[in-house]
């Protein structure tokens, strides 16, 4: 995208947007600040779009995890993280391949420290 | 399935699900240790999709004879901590013919006895033991040395 081609300035109490170098947009600056709250807005949704399936993810460990911090206020999404959470805690999920995409287990298996003791002797009670 | 052999220490799925949804009590039921000879079991060891001892292969599993030498006794979930804790165990006369066993199970024992490996699933499992796993068993005792730290036998 020719991003560079876009150039936005401002004259006087308006906002001009220049478009390879010609005026294509000459509008108060009250009316700016509404395009550039709307443009951040569909932004936001525009970027939920594509990275979805990554939100979703995200949120779903977060919910599983019980971390209450929400990564979007997409209802959608939001409903899609909540399954997908659901799914990560249901019994027997460790059996699947999700093991290795989901929450690491913070279960800890200590070492413990193995002696093995010589065979005991027949008779070795008896004095020598 | 996978192998949990070369993986570490670690609980079996099925003992997460266990403590999970309460049919495993750490406190009142019976648990008991075994080792595996991986070379003999079929699978080459424990797999994370084992559930029940008779997943391993009968001849690759070896424990003393003596069931309740095979048994943790005292066994206790350190309140608040979500630590299991029990007595050091000693199994007497291990005898596996020679040969090294490279894996030790904690399994819950169903039915009183050590006898119905069906019905015993399996909890825990350990290759490493501070470089003291493999070990040869020769006939004599095998002492297992709990960990005095704070994840004890292990930690949920």
């Amino acid at each position: 995208m020719a991003i560079e081609a876009i150039r936005i300035g401002a004259e006087g109490d308006k906002v001009i947007i220049a478009i390879k170098g010609r005026p294509a947009l000459e509008i108060p600056w009250q009316h700016a600040d509404q395009l550039w709250r709307a443009i951040r807005q569909k932004t936001i949704h525009a970027r939920e779009h594509a990275q979805a399936a990554i939100i979703v993810a995200d949120q779903a460990t977060l919910l599983a995890a019980g971390v209450p911090v929400g990564l979007t206020g997409n209802p959608v999404l939001q409903r899609e993280a909540r399954k997908e959470a659901a799914h990560l805690l249901r019994p027997g999920f460790l059996n699947t391949k999700r093991t290795v995409e989901g929450i690491p287990s913070a279960a800890v298996v200590a070492q413990p420290t193995i002696t093995v003791r010589p065979p005991r002797q027949g008779g070795s009670d008896a004095p020598g | 399935m996978a192998t949990m052999v070369g993986s570490g220490n670690a609980l079996f799925p099925i003992s997460r699900n266990g403590f999970l949804v309460g049919t495993f009590d750490w406190d009142s039921d019976t648990w008991f240790c075994v080792f595996v000879d991986n070379s003999v079991d079929a699978q080459g060891g424990p797999q994370d999709d084992d559930d029940y001892l008779d997943d391993i292969t009968a001849g690759a599993i070896v424990k003393s004879a003596t069931e309740s030498a095979n048994r943790i006794a005292s066994p206790v979930a350190t309140d608040g901590d979500g630590v299991a804790d029990g007595n050091d165990v000693t199994m007497t006369s291990v005898n596996n013919g020679g040969a090294a066993v490279e894996s030790l199970l904690i399994c819950r024992e169903i039915g009183g006895d050590q006898t119905t490996p069906a019905n015993d699933e399996m909890v825990v499992f350990i290759e490493d033991a501070n470089g003291t796993m493999p070990v040869t068993p020769n006939g004599g005792d095998i002492e297992i040395q709990w960990d005095n730290g704070a994840n004890k036998i292990f930690k949920l």
